[in-house]
């Protein structure tokens, strides 16, 4: 009798995270081969997003008005209020077709699996005094999470095979970025972040009538430390130009991998267990953004930003991986329109966003783009505000047509 | 009454000649002696470092001198080193990698290039194909001579050693690999070896699956087939029914669906893997042909396609059964034999068909141990590596001296024609 196989759930896995411990921000799939680390959504990442810079395409360069300017551009840390928070949540939705070995040989999925992270993912502190501006954040960055995969194999009537597939994993920052205005012209910030983080695969395949099972696991423990800046030239008052940069850094992992077989009925039980370090040399990535006013009430941004991915590099458990990357260019744009509206005699400024991105990935095969589409809004008052971003992607490139989402709300004090 | 004489002094003196093949591998090994009046006496002026006395036996810590020491004094000996694995030995891998003491492909091609930078008088690296996400598949040749052709100019001998066409049989790339250091690693100091890799060209090519095996090691540990994408989102080929002898002979010993596990590929060597290993084959003059597996714990031979007996039947059960009892003499573990199409289940398009239906090559498909499923199946504990190796090592050899013996007699020495007429007659006193 053939066996046949029923995927019983191939479920997102739901973060509901503490403040200071903020779960994941932007990322895409795998759509090359096999990698576990990939972030969800994009290989793309600089930094955190907040509502207005998601509204406006992402851009942020030149034109980040909150204290995650730290992550991007901490010289923009001179344009913020004396004393500003923010706390940022986002909805991160990511499909996927090939991860793991999903898609890739052991399971086959109708559909691209998708999964939605709920988080907490940026919360900042900033002051300003006296052309200086210092800052303290904490956020996501990058989120490795795949959905979790049950499934369960019968003959007949009967519970032959079960199978469970399980990786979480999140990438941490704590970054602390001191900025100067040099002259009225020039300001320049330097940031320094720490990197913590962890990353858990697991599955497990039982033959239910046997007892017999196999399971591996494997855990990371990430370290590491970078450090990011940025200029920023207020060419007039309308003009203004950035230029940032991240530095090439190594994501550290000290890892176990533990690899069991277990069959009760032949009182055998094998057991490899490894602990090895692994490490990621991240690339180098530089950029340059403007913002211009076109007048009173409408600006434009616009961000292009190199990812040195050529350059990337992947030792695990001292094996090294071959990954096949090339350069990236990404570009991002945005417009922004402010209105105004009375509420209980108070002036509420409303913001309105639209942005567009493009967003190639590293891998070359296959050669993979998404497109976002962006808006936003938000309600500003003299201390206080809320912004609402969303980005949907169409990725191009795969065959797969994958999709991506990203909502996020920003909730800022400034005084 | 006879009989038994017989085979336990045939056995004995195996236990002599075979240990010398199963202990030079590595420097130091614990052995055992029984604890007679007899040996008593010889050991006192041996000055062996005694390691413990139980069960009626004397454990020995061995260097290879104190070995032929006792061989000198015709001093019985049991090698027990596995029975005392190395402190943490299931914790700190040697190669480093997820997969412990088990060779990944990096750890094989490093392993490879530095035996060759080591030993470049008789070991020499071919690459003979790329496979499918472009990985290397290496061929190690050891002989003396061994950049020239001496199969050709001097009539020498080719054996063949391959192992891992299936991806999750782990220990199927180590006995071949560890095959290769032993002939290596021995030449220079221990003259049966260096007469037999004088006398022959041994080829090793421990990984034909190289993607099948990353891909078994870093996601799912079951994987069999190789990498190929079938276009319908199954993905593998099968790469021991891929190969062009009787291939898709029937829905039994192949299976044309893609998500099978013995999947036959598209066509007759469809897969970079298989054709690599053929066009090389083809191109050599092999006069004997190992292919490891597992598990099982058995030696097959052909037909896989058929229960009808191969033209050769009576050479093809007699080397089997040679290198069956070598194998037992070592641990006593048995390897029971037979015909593949008759004795496990039927198989088209596998290495030994095709090299023994097309190149009439004696082949052997040996399915290294655990016996069954429920002891293991395709795994193996790190532990096992060795004497897994060791138990197949004789047997190994013993088909490499066939070979020397029968193509080039004027090399094979007496003593290796008694070791024979041994074997075959232990064989008989077993059954």
């Amino acid at each position: 009798m053939k066996p046949h196989i029923k995927v019983k759930r191939i479920s997102a896995i739901f973060f509901c995270l503490l403040i200071f411990i903020p779960a994941a921000i932007s990322a895409q799939t795998i759509l090359g081969q096999y990698e576990d680390e990939a972030p969800l959504r994009t290989w793309n990442v600089l930094g955190v997003t907040t509502a207005s810079q998601i509204g406006m395409g992402d851009t942020g360069f030149a034109s980040v008005r909150d204290c995650s300017a730290a992550l991007v551009n901490p010289s923009l840390l001179t344009k913020l209020p004396k004393y500003s928070a923010v706390l940022n949540a986002a909805y991160t939705m990511g499909h996927m077709h090939k991860f793991s070995f999903i898609n890739t040989g052991v399971l086959l999925t109708e559909k691209n699996p998708a999964l939605g992270i709920y988080s907490l993912n940026y919360f900042g502190i900033a002051m300003k005094h006296k052309g200086w501006g210092l800052a303290a954040s904490t956020a996501i960055l990058e989120d490795y999470d795949r959905p979790q995969v049950n499934s369960e194999i019968y003959f007949g009537d009967t519970l032959y095979k079960t199978f469970s597939f399980k990786q979480q994993g999140t990438l941490r920052v704590f970054n602390f970025a001191l900025s100067r205005r040099i002259n009225k012209w020039i300001s320049a910030g330097i940031g320094i972040n720490l990197l913590t983080g962890s990353f858990q695969k697991e599955w497990e395949d039982e033959w239910v009538i046997s007892e017999i099972s196999i399971s591996d696991l494997k855990t990371l423990d990430f370290s590491g430390f970078y450090l990011n800046g940025g200029l920023l030239f207020d060419l007039t008052d309308k003009l203004a130009v950035g230029a940032v940069f991240r530095t090439p850094f190594t994501k550290n992992a000290s890892g176990e991998s533990l690899s069991e077989n277990y069959s009760p009925g032949g009182n055998t039980f094998i057991q490899i267990r490894v602990n090895n370090e692994s490490y990621f040399k991240q690339p180098l990535v530089i950029g340059a953004g403007v913002n211009y006013q076109l007048f009173n009430d409408l600006r434009i941004a616009l961000d292009m930003s190199f990812f040195n991915w050529a350059s990337y590099k992947v030792d695990y458990f001292g094996e090294n991986w071959e990954r096949d990357f090339k350069n990236i260019l990404k570009i991002n744009m945005g417009i922004e329109y402010e209105s105004y509206i009375e509420i209980f005699g108070h002036t509420i400024t409303v913001p309105m966003w639209l942005g567009f991105a493009h967003d190639p990935q590293p891998m070359r095969r296959p050669n993979s783009k998404y497109s976002y589409f962006s808006l936003g809004s938000g309600l500003r008052g003299k201390n206080i505000s809320l912004d609402i971003g969303s980005m949907i992607g169409f990725e191009s490139g795969s065959g797969n047509k994958l999709r991506s989402q990203k909502w996020t709300m920003t909730l800022g004090f400034h005084i | 009454m006879k009989l038994i004489i017989k085979s336990l002094s045939l056995f004995m003196g195996m236990l002599v000649a075979i240990p010398l093949y199963s202990q030079n591998y590595a420097d130091t090994e614990i052995i055992s002696i029984q604890k007679t009046r007899e040996n008593i006496i010889k050991l006192q002026d041996l000055h062996l470092d005694l390691l413990m006395e139980k069960d009626g036996k004397i454990f020995i810590v061995a260097h290879t001198p104190d070995l032929v020491k006792l061989q000198e004094e015709q001093i019985l000996y049991h090698i027990e080193t596995s029975a005392f694995p190395p402190y943490g030995s299931n914790s700190a891998a040697i190669q480093g990698g997820i997969n412990g003491q088990f060779h990944s492909y990096q750890e094989v091609e490093r392993e490879l290039e530095e035996l060759v930078q080591t030993y470049p008088q008789i070991a020499r690296l071919e690459i003979i194909g790329k496979s499918l996400e472009n990985r290397n598949i290496y061929a190690l040749k050891i002989s003396d001579n061994v950049s020239s052709e001496e199969s050709v100019s001097d009539s020498e001998p080719e054996v063949i050693f391959l192992g891992c066409h299936h991806a999750r049989e782990w220990i199927s790339v180590e006995v071949p690999l560890l095959l290769g250091k032993f002939l290596v690693q021995n030449y220079s100091n221990d003259s049966r070896v260096q007469t037999l890799v004088d006398s022959s060209e041994t080829w090793i090519i421990p990984l034909v699956n190289p993607d099948g095996l990353e891909y078994s090691i870093y996601f799912y540990r079951y994987w069999r087939k190789n990498r190929r994408n079938n276009g319908d989102g199954t993905y593998g080929v099968d790469l021991n029914r891929n190969y062009g002898y009787k291939w898709g002979l029937d829905e039994r010993g192949s299976s044309s669906d893609t998500q099978n596990e013995t999947y036959r590929g598209r066509e007759p060597f469809s897969e970079p893997e298989s054709q690599a290993v053929a066009s090389f084959i083809s191109a050599h003059d092999f006069k004997a042909l190992v292919s490891y597996h597992n598990y099982s714990q058995v030696i097959l031979y052909p037909w896989g396609h058929t229960s009808e007996p191969a033209p050769d039947v009576d050479l093809l059960d007699k080397l089997a059964g040679d290198m069956s009892a070598l194998i037992k003499i070592v641990y006593n573990n048995e390897y029971p034999f037979g015909q593949s199409g008759e004795d496990l289940y039927v198989t088209n398009g596998t290495t030994t068909d095709w090299a023994y239906g097309t190149l009439g090559i004696p082949s052997f498909l040996i399915e290294l141990p655990p016996v069954d499923f429920l002891h293991g199946g395709f795994f193996n504990a790190e532990a096992e590596i060795q004497t897994i190796f060791e138990e197949n090592l004789p047997a190994a050899l013993y088909l490499i001296y066939w070979a020397v013996d029968k193509y080039k007699p004027e090399t094979s020495q007496k003593r290796f024609k008694k070791t024979l007429h041994q074997i075959h007659n232990l064989k008989k006193g077993i059954k």
